[in-house]
């Protein structure tokens, strides 16, 4: 005999969840040990820093692309849901940009967070951070990114 | 967020034509309207910066504002049916709901919210049917018991007995191993059986309420202020007034009928399902067919009644017709098989028309030289981007005049296409995209608080199928100058375009603009006028008749300057009866934002195949040389020569060029090559007599290869698995080949191409090419 009632046996609401457990696999296996060894995680910090868009090359200087383990974590990072996702808002062309998070549903208003940044560069590294250190925290690893 | 937005009735005019336009404005705050010519609109400080010029018109002042309503969502109304007597009714359809845990919703009813009288058949909070009678203080209800399941097929029919005051109500799945489309074929056992129920009501209740009859929504109050045009994109005898609807159904209706008797549900499934032949016996209100109009195409917004009333109704908002219903099998084409295509997809976010109330009217000036021109408004004398929008429109020059040597072909069926795609904020990938985290502006907000002026078509209904009718008849608000667009590093589309008018403006070249629906309307005689075209950066979205115009235009000698990438790529068709609404259905090829439900892949507007002109044998290629190989958001990179460049044919298109790096800079991505792409590829179409120029090089791992050229997927080089530091498919190819009667294409195949013209004062080498392509085809004679 099974543990379940007969009206747990439905399977597709478990397409969720089977998605999240994949998910948490591949970040356990291939994405924490990138940010729990502290040379790497020093390593990406620094390279997302100097380069938070990418960098084409041009007559003088080749192209420049993401290391693997930095493609790897800023995938992971990008692709949340959009509820409370951190995003930036102008005002203006050359306006600071501020903080915000995404409501992630229609007609919802967006929250300010009261944090503005004078180029979206800074803006983009922050929030670089403040995602991996939203990551880590999930994972139980607290104060690592002050640690580098 | 902005306080102010508006729309025009029309995007194309001439001197001489009447232009309205309607103006929402948040508060009721006045705001000052100038007509104003628009030149250049990034307003990235490395460039030019915004460039605009006041045109003195004489509406130019000062309006009162005011908050202008849409009520979107798609339904039917039937203006014949004013009162059904006090008398026995059946209502009874076929119903295919994708939201029936949405709450309420109206599947065939004569019932007024606000004053909760009247009778509909609906699914109910609990996601059941329901047969609902309302007496003002009084609420009569029966309901089927049982859940309807999303995307299964049921038979759904309820009753009221009006003399032994009963109610009654049957709801039956029918599902084949198709109909469902994706939707399940096997369903739990106990929701298979037959919901039936009885209530009862006091005897001889009479229940008319002066709500119109809808399918697929109910009525909040009876009169919106609102009509249904006789001048709108379908013949009326007479204009129909709107009421406001609420409880918008979201899926599919098919053979919806109303019987001024108790009909036995047996024979109300007969005349659905089977459709059998209707009898005096049955007392047919109306029986509505949808399946009668829609050959050759189902673009029509009436509805047949093939009952004895002859009750028509007319589609409000533009439900999808020509979609698959109870009794598809195995058909592919509707025009083919209407018997299979029966049914209509209502969604509650359609929209067809804002139907706002006009503000102003302009009568453009005779002597207004053909170009780009906005209607500036301003509220509270502001300028900042919070206070101020802008409505597009492009003058042609007058009708008889003398045409430009040159002639700029506005992609305006691309921008509907795009239209408030509002993906920045949705899409859990966009920031994955783009390699960067969304920055909103202003009128993005604006866009999230009025989100029922409706998306284009990126997005996905609320019901999860794909956008594939775009209307301007509302604020487009991504398609601003000064807007910069998160699916680009800076500015796309409209604003993107403005590069290439404030070049051919500072460079002193004589131009006329016309927007794609004239290509469409005019054919090659519009385009045989002028000595040279061009094209915007992104001509995506193009119709059977522009694609015919370009390839007569080729071969009556005409020459041809591609300056984008990824054009001349989804097949697209207006509305019949308006310029004003387009149709894309995407198919299930080419690089897409979503895939066709399962066999509607022929368009709603023309009864063709949809998806991408590749597809029926007319890949860009054949026209342009080149075809769309790839994109990415993040970065652009640079052209570099190629040994044809050095080809005495070719040699007058580098005068004046020493450097083997074309395009190193610009405005869009800081190259002039990337974004989205296109290929040189005689397998495609490529003419054999093409030259490749130049081609590029030093694309990021963000860039990779379109779907259409993946047909497994694989880790490195060619397939998706590759990207630009790793795929030699990733990249942009600039070519040049004549046509027949000394005709010539010059293709450059990127969208960021325009945004480097401008560099260093509009002196660098995109720029010198530029103009020596245009300068050789205005010369007469053969090219070199």
């Amino acid at each position: 005999m099974g543990k379940n009632k007969p009206e747990d046996t439905k399977t597709l609401p478990r397409n969720d969840y089977v998605f999240a457990k994949l998910d948490d696999y591949n970040t356990r296996t291939h994405i924490l040990p990138i940010l729990l060894d502290e040379r790497k995680l020093k390593e990406i910090l620094s390279e997302h820093k100097d380069n938070p868009f990418g960098m084409s090359g041009t007559s003088s200087k080749e192209t420049k692309i993401y290391s693997s383990e930095l493609s790897r974590v800023i995938d992971k990072l990008r692709v949340q849901p959009t509820v409370g996702k951190l995003a930036l808002y102008q005002l203006e062309a050359e306006e600071p940009f501020e903080l915000i998070e995404l409501p992630g549903v229609k007609g919802r208003e967006v929250k300010y967070l009261g944090i503005k940044f004078s180029d979206r560069a800074s803006a983009e590294h922050e929030i670089f951070k403040r995602r991996l250190n939203t990551l880590l925290i999930s994972y139980g690893y607290r104060g690592l990114l002050e640690e580098c | 967020m902005l306080k102010i937005t508006g729309y025009s009735s029309s995007f194309s005019v001439r001197p001489g034509d009447d232009l309205d336009f309607y103006v929402h404005c948040l508060n009721g705050k006045e705001y000052q309207t100038d007509i104003v010519r628009l030149i250049h609109g990034d307003t990235n400080p490395v460039g030019p910066g915004f460039k605009e010029e006041l045109v003195n018109t004489p509406i130019n002042g000062l309006y009162k504002g005011r908050e202008q309503k849409t009520y979107s969502g798609s339904y039917a109304i039937v203006p014949s049916v004013d009162y059904f007597g006090d008398v026995s009714i059946t209502i009874a359809a076929l119903i295919y709901s994708t939201t029936p845990d949405k709450g309420e919703q109206g599947i065939v009813t004569k019932f007024l919210q606000e004053h909760s009288s009247g009778i509909g058949l609906f699914i109910n909070n609990d996601s059941e049917s329901e047969l609902r009678i309302g007496v003002g203080n009084k609420l009569y209800a029966v309901s089927s018991g049982k859940k309807i399941l999303p995307r299964v097929w049921y038979f759904v029919a309820a009753s009221f007995d009006i003399i032994n005051g009963q109610l009654s109500i049957i709801q039956k799945p029918c599902i084949t191993p198709s109909n469902g489309g994706n939707g399940p074929r096997i369903i739990p056992p106990d929701q298979h059986s037959v919901g039936s129920r009885n209530s009862d009501t006091p005897k001889n209740l009479s229940i008319d309420c002066n709500a119109p009859l809808l399918i697929g929504a109910s009525t909040q109050t009876a009169n919106s202020n609102r009509k249904f045009c006789s001048s709108d994109y379908v013949n009326l005898e007479e204009n129909i007034s709107l009421p406001e609807q609420i409880n918008n159904f979201n899926g599919k209706i098919e053979r919806p009928l109303v019987s001024l008797t108790t009909l036995d549900f047996n024979r109300a499934e007969e005349l659905c399902i089977n459709s059998s032949a209707i009898s005096n016996e049955d007392f047919l209100l109306g029986l509505w067919d949808f399946s009668a109009n829609i050959s050759p195409d189902a673009s029509s917004c009436k509805i047949v009644d093939i009952g004895p009333n002859e009750n028509v109704g007319i589609l409000v908002n533009l439900p999808y017709r020509g979609v698959t219903g109870q009794h598809w099998s195995d058909s592919m084409s509707y025009v083919s098989s209407p018997d299979q295509y029966g049914a209509i997809h209502f969604h509650d976010d359609d929209i067809d028309d804002s139907r706002w109330e006009v503000d102003f009217s302009l009568k453009i000036p005779e002597d207004l030289k053909s170009g780009c021109y906005a209607a500036r408004l301003r509220v509270s004398g502001k300028s900042d981007s919070e206070h101020e929008d802008y409505i597009p429109f492009f003058v042609r020059p007058a009708a008889g005049a003398k045409p430009a040597p040159i002639a700029l072909i506005i992609p305006t069926a691309s921008y509907m296409a795009y239209a408030n795609d509002n993906l920045n904020m949705e899409s859990p990938i966009a920031q994955l995209i783009t390699g960067r985290v969304t920055s909103l502006q202003p009128s993005d907000l604006l866009f999230n608080e009025i989100h029922k002026i409706g998306y284009g078509l990126y997005g996905t209904h609320n019901d999860g199928s794909g956008i594939s009718i775009s209307t301007r008849l509302r604020p487009i608000l991504n398609m601003r100058p000064k807007y910069k667009h998160f699916l680009s590093p800076s500015v796309r589309q409209y604003n993107a375009d403005l590069h290439l008018v404030d070049w051919l403006t500072e460079k002193g070249y004589s131009f006329d603009v016309h927007t794609d629906a004239d290509v469409d309307t005019e054919g090659s005689n519009l385009l045989n006028k002028y000595k040279i075209i061009l094209t915007g950066s992104h001509p995506e979205y193009q119709t059977e008749k522009t694609l015919n115009a370009y390839h007569d235009y080729q071969d009556q000698g005409g020459r041809m300057l591609y300056l984008g990438g990824n054009g001349f790529y989804w097949v697209t068709n207006y509305h019949p009866n308006s310029k004003n609404i387009i149709e894309v259905r995407r198919g299930d090829n080419g690089t897409r934002a979503w895939t066709i439900a399962p066999g509607e892949y022929c368009n709603m507007f023309d009864g063709k195949h949809g998806g991408i002109w590749r597809v029926r044998g007319r890949s860009m290629a054949k026209l342009v040389g080149v075809s769309f190989t790839a994109f990415g958001l993040d970065v652009c990179s640079y052209y570099k020569k190629a040994p044809d460049s050095e080809n005495e044919s070719c040699a007058w298109i580098f005068k004046g060029i020493k450097e083997d790096i074309l395009g190193d800079f610009g405005l869009v991505g800081g190259g002039a090559a990337g974004f989205e792409m296109d290929r040189y590829d005689p397998s495609l179409g490529t003419p054999e007599n093409t030259f490749l120029l130049a081609s590029s090089e030093g694309h990021t791992d963000m860039y990779m290869c379109v779907t259409e050229e993946v047909s497994f997927n694989f880790r490195g080089y060619y397939g998706s698995g590759g990207g630009g530091d790793q795929n030699p498919l990733i990249r942009a190819d600039m070519v040049y080949f004549k046509t027949p009667r000394e005709g010539a294409v010059f293709s450059v195949g990127s969208i960021a191409y325009c945004g480097s013209l401008s560099h260093n004062n509009y002196d660098n080498n995109i720029s010198t090419l530029t103009a020596n392509v245009i300068d050789g085809f205005l010369s007469p004679g053969p090219l070199p």
